[in-house]
C-alpha cells in the first residue's frame, strides 16, 4: 500500500494557499451582513410618508427569518432587563417586534460609537450620547417618514418640549424618536430629615440661589479641626456637572441654536459664577475636590445617596433611581423647583427631553431599528422601565396612568408641568460635550479665587468660540 | 552586501540551497513583518499624515497644513498647562524615582536578614494592577476617607489635602510614582551583585570608606544602568495617563492635567484625530531630544567596563 505523504514543500504551500483565502475572506463583506441588506432597507427611510415603509409592514422581517438589531446605550441601569430578555414574553413585542431580536449592549462610550462608524459597522441603533455633536456628523437617519406611518407613535401624544428635543440645529428633520427615558430634567432634591434637623422648613425650600446658599450654609456641617462632614449643596454637581445647570439658573442659553453663537459673557452668567462661588467658600474648595473623589459628586447623585450632600439638583429619575439605589435615603426625599437667580424671582424653569432612540445611517436593519423604538414606547414597556428602573417618557397617555407618589418627590415633577413659565431643552450644542469638559477647571480658578466671575465667564466664551473655529463647524 | 552574506563561499550568487532556506526564512519571519508593517509601521505613517489633517473618524479628512501644530501653540487654552505639569512631574519624578530605586537597591544588596521577603516586598507594587492601586491611594489620601488624614481627624488636626490641593496634587503623584519603583529596583539589584567584589576589598584595603566605595565603584559601575532606567522613566514619565486619570481625572484645577490625557481627551472626548495625532509626535520629538542629550551627555558619566 502506498503511502500518503505531505512534504515539507507541499505543506508550506497548502498552508500559504489557506492562509492567503482566509486573509481574502476576513477582508471580504461579512456573511451576516450582505450588502443588499441595507441597501433594501436603508432608502426605507428616505422613502415619502405614503409609501408607509415601517409599520403596515410587521411581518416582512419575519418572512426572511429573524433579524438582529444592534443595540448600544451609554447606561448600565438596563444592563438587567435586556439580560433577562424581558421583552420577548411580551404581546406587545409579538405584535411590533416580530422575526426581531435585540443584541444589547450597556455602557458603550461614544468613543466606541465613533469608532464603529468609521469602521462602516455602526450599530443599528442606540442612545445616550452626545447627539447633536453626532448629528452634525451626519450619521443618524431622519425619522419623519417612519412616524408619519406609525400607528403607534404620534406626535400630539407626546409633551411638546419632549418631542422637541428630538430636533436639532444641526439635524434636519427627526432625530429618532423619544425613549428610554425623557421628561423633566431639573429639580431641586433634598433631604427632608437633614433639613429638618438644621432647623429649616422642608415645605418652604429655596426659590433662589440667594435663599439656596442660606440652605447651604445651614446644612453644612465642619469638625472641631474644620473638616467638612456634610455640606449642604454643591452647584456644580447639577445633573452631573451639566453645563445646562447654567442656563436653568439663568433662564439664560449659553449658546443660541437659532444664531448659533456662544453667550457666556452676558451679566446673568458672570452673577451665577459669583454666586455660586460662595457655596465652595462655605465647604472649603480642597474639601469639596477631596469629597468629589470619594463621593461621587459629578457622578450622579453618589453624595446624595450617602447622606454626604443634603440636596442635589437632578431631574425626575433622582426619584426613582434614589428608591432602587438606596431606599433608606429615597423615603426621606423631596423635590421643589432648581433655584433661579434672585432677579428671576418667579420664573419656574424646566428642561425637557433628555434621550432619544437614534438609527443610525449605514446600519442594516433601521426598519427593524424603530419598531423596536415603537414597542418601548407601549405602555407595556413603560410600565416595566418606571418600575424597575424608575424611568419615565414624556408620553401624555401613559402619564396619566402612573401614580405620581410611587417615588418620594416625583409628584412635583408632575404638577410642575402646567407651571413652568420657561423651557428649555437639553444638550443642544454641538460643543456641549467639550464644554461639559471645560467648566469645571473654569468654576473652580473662580471659586479658589484666581480668576472673577465675569473673568470666568470670559474664558469659557473663549474657550467655547476658539473650539467651533478650530473644530470648523459651520456658522450657523 | 546582504545577499552575498548569506553565502559561506562569499559568493554574490546564491545557491539553490541557499535561495530555499532563504525563503524559508522570509516565509517564518513573514507573520512579524506583515504585522509590523501593518499594526506599527502604517498607523505611524498614517499619523503624520494625519497630524496635518482635520479628521474626526467620520466625516472627510481634510488637509489643513500645519494649522493642528499652530492650534496648539497659539488657541488651545490648556496646551501649556499640560506641559508645565508634564514637565513639572517628569523633572522632579524621574530623577527622584531612579535615585530612591538606586538607593532602595543598595539597602537590598546588603547581608540584611530576609533580604528576599523585601526585595519581594518592594516588587509588589510593580505587578499590582494600575486600577487597584489607583483605588489603595485614593484611600489613603482621601480628605474624607483616607487612612492619614483620617488619624489626623481622629486627633483633632486639620487633614491634608493630598489630591485635593492644586498645589499638592503633582508632589502627591510623584510619591505614588516613588512607591512603584520595584521594576528598577530589580534591573538596579542585577547590576549591583555584577560589580566585583574584588574591588570593594581593594579599596577597603587602600582605606576607604563607605561613602568613598559608593562614591567611586557602586555608582559608576552602575552608571549604564542608571542611564538606562533614566530613559525609560522619561519616556513613562512624558506619557504619564493612568494614575492621574484614575486619582483626580486631572483636577483640581488641571493641575494633574498631563500632556498624554490631553492627547487622550482630544482624540476620544473630541474626536480630534488629527490634533491628537500632531500633539502625539510633538511628544515624540520632545522625548527623541531628551534621549538624545542623554546619550550624547553619557559618556561624561557613564563607566562601561573600564572605559568611559
Amino acid at each position: 500500500m502506498e503511502e500518503k505523504t505531505v512534504s515539507r514543500r507541499k505543506f508550506l504551500k497548502l498552508a500559504g494557499i489557506a492562509s492567503s483565502g482566509a486573509l481574502l475572506a476576513a477582508c471580504g463583506p461579512s456573511a451576516q451582513q450582505p450588502a443588499a441588506a441595507p441597501a433594501a432597507e436603508q432608502p426605507a427611510a428616505e422613502q415619502p410618508a405614503a409609501e408607509k415603509p415601517v409599520a403596515e409592514q410587521p411581518a416582512a422581517p419575519a418572512a426572511e427569518g429573524d433579524k438582529t438589531i444592534r443595540l448600544w446605550v451609554a447606561w448600565g441601569q438596563m444592563n438587567q432587563l435586556f439580560q433577562d430578555e424581558v421583552w420577548y414574553q411580551m404581546p406587545e413585542y409579538e405584535e411590533i417586534c416580530k422575526g426581531i431580536k435585540i443584541e444589547y449592549k450597556g455602557n458603550v462610550s461614544e468613543a466606541n460609537v465613533m469608532t464603529a462608524i468609521a469602521a462602516g459597522d455602526p450599530p443599528d441603533c442606540g442612545a445616550n450620547w452626545s447627539y447633536a455633536q453626532l448629528a452634525i456628523k451626519d450619521v443618524f437617519i431622519d425619522t419623519e417618514p417612519y412616524i408619519q406611518a406609525s400607528q403607534y407613535i404620534k406626535q400630539e401624544n407626546y409633551i411638546p418640549a419632549i418631542w422637541d428635543f428630538c430636533k436639532f440645529w444641526t439635524f434636519k428633520g427627526m432625530l429618532g424618536l423619544p425613549c428610554f427615558e425623557s421628561f423633566l430634567d431639573y429639580g431641586l432634591n433634598y433631604n427632608t430629615e437633614l433639613v429638618t434637623k438644621a432647623g429649616l422648613d422642608p415645605n418652604a425650600p429655596p426659590e433662589t440661589w440667594s435663599e439656596a446658599l442660606e440652605w447651604h450654609k445651614a446644612l453644612t456641617i465642619k469638625d472641631a479641626a474644620g473638616n467638612l462632614t456634610q455640606f449642604g449643596l454643591d452647584p456644580y454637581d447639577a445633573m452631573g456637572g451639566d453645563p445646562d445647570g447654567m442656563e436653568v439658573a439663568t433662564n439664560h442659553k449659553y449658546w443660541d441654536d437659532t444664531t448659533g453663537k456662544f453667550d457666556f459673557t452676558n451679566e446673568l452668567f458672570v452673577e451665577y459664577f459669583d454666586i455660586t462661588s460662595k457655596f465652595y467658600e462655605v465647604m472649603g474648595p480642597d474639601q469639596v475636590a477631596g469629597l468629589r473623589q470619594a463621593e461621587g459628586m459629578g457622578g450622579w447623585g453618589g453624595s446624595y445617596n450617602a447622606e454626604a450632600q443634603a440636596m442635589i439638583i437632578e431631574g425626575y429619575w433622582h426619584t426613582g433611581e434614589t428608591t432602587i439605589q438606596a431606599p433608606e435615603v429615597a423615603k426621606k426625599n423631596a423635590a421643589s423647583w432648581s433655584p433661579v437667580l434672585d432677579s428671576l424671582r418667579g420664573r419656574r424653569v424646566q428642561v425637557a427631553g433628555g434621550h432619544t432612540l437614534a438609527i443610525f445611517k449605514g446600519a442594516a436593519h433601521n426598519a427593524e431599528s424603530f419598531k423596536f423604538g415603537e414597542f418601548f414606547n407601549t405602555d407595556a414597556v413603560l410600565d416595566v422601565m418606571f418600575k424597575q428602573v424608575g424611568w419615565i417618557l414624556g408620553k401624555k397617555s401613559w402619564l396619566e396612568t402612573v401614580d405620581p407618589n410611587t417615588y418620594p418627590g416625583l409628584k412635583f415633577y408632575f404638577d410642575s408641568i402646567p407651571e413652568v413659565t420657561d423651557w428649555y431643552q437639553l444638550r443642544r450644542c454641538p460643543l456641549h460635550g467639550f464644554i461639559w469638559g471645560q467648566l469645571p477647571e473654569v468654576r473652580e480658578l473662580c471659586y479658589r479665587g484666581q480668576i472673577t466671575p465675569q473673568q470666568a465667564a470670559e474664558e469659557i466664551q473663549h474657550r467655547a468660540v476658539t473650539e467651533w473655529q478650530n473644530q470648523g463647524l459651520p456658522e450657523a | 552586501m546582504a545577499v552575498a552574506s548569506l553565502s559561506p563561499k562569499g559568493s554574490a550568487r546564491m545557491t539553490k540551497g541557499e535561495r530555499h532556506n532563504l525563503m524559508m526564512g522570509l516565509l517564518f519571519v513573514s507573520p512579524w513583518i506583515l504585522g509590523f508593517l501593518i499594526w506599527t509601521l502604517y498607523p505611524l505613517l498614517s499619523s503624520v499624515f494625519f497630524s496635518f489633517t482635520r479628521y474626526d473618524f467620520i466625516t472627510p479628512m481634510k488637509f489643513i497644513g500645519m494649522q493642528n501644530y499652530v492650534e496648539i501653540f497659539t488657541r488651545d487654552p490648556r496646551f501649556y498647562t499640560v506641559v508645565y505639569n508634564t514637565f513639572y512631574y517628569v523633572g522632579i519624578g524621574v530623577p527622584l524615582g531612579v535615585a530612591v530605586a538606586f538607593l532602595m537597591a543598595n539597602l537590598l544588596n546588603t547581608d540584611v536578614k530576609g533580604r528576599s521577603v523585601f526585595r519581594a516586598i518592594f516588587y509588589v507594587p510593580s505587578i499590582i494592577p494600575a486600577i487597584c492601586s489607583a483605588m489603595v491611594w485614593l484611600f489613603i489620601f482621601n480628605n474624607q476617607y483616607g487612612v492619614i488624614n483620617n488619624v489626623l481627624r481622629a486627633l483633632g488636626r486639620p487633614i491634608i489635602p493630598f489630591l485635593s490641593n492644586p498645589t499638592l496634587s503633582k508632589p502627591s503623584l510623584i510619591l505614588i510614582h516613588l512607591w512603584a519603583q520595584g521594576t528598577a529596583v530589580v534591573i538596579f539589584l542585577a547590576a549591583l551583585q555584577d560589580v566585583p567584589r574584588s574591588l570593594y576589598e581593594a579599596a577597603t584595603v587602600d582605606g576607604a570608606n563607605g561613602w568613598h566605595k559608593f562614591r567611586h565603584i557602586t555608582i559608576p559601575l552602575s552608571s549604564p544602568i542608571i542611564m538606562y532606567n533614566l530613559i525609560m522613566g522619561l519616556i513613562s514619565g512624558f506619557q504619564t495617563f493612568l494614575m492621574p486619570y484614575l486619582l483626580t481625572n486631572g483636577g483640581p484645577m488641571a493641575s494633574t492635567e498631563f500632556y498624554a490625557m490631553h492627547l487622550y481627551r482630544n482624540a476620544f472626548e473630541l474626536f480630534r484625530m488629527g490634533k491628537a495625532c500632531a500633539l502625539a509626535w510633538l511628544m515624540f520629538v520632545v522625548l527623541a531630544a531628551f534621549t538624545l542629550f542623554i546619550f550624547r551627555t553619557s559618556a561624561r558619566w557613564v563607566f562601561y567596563g573600564g572605559e568611559k
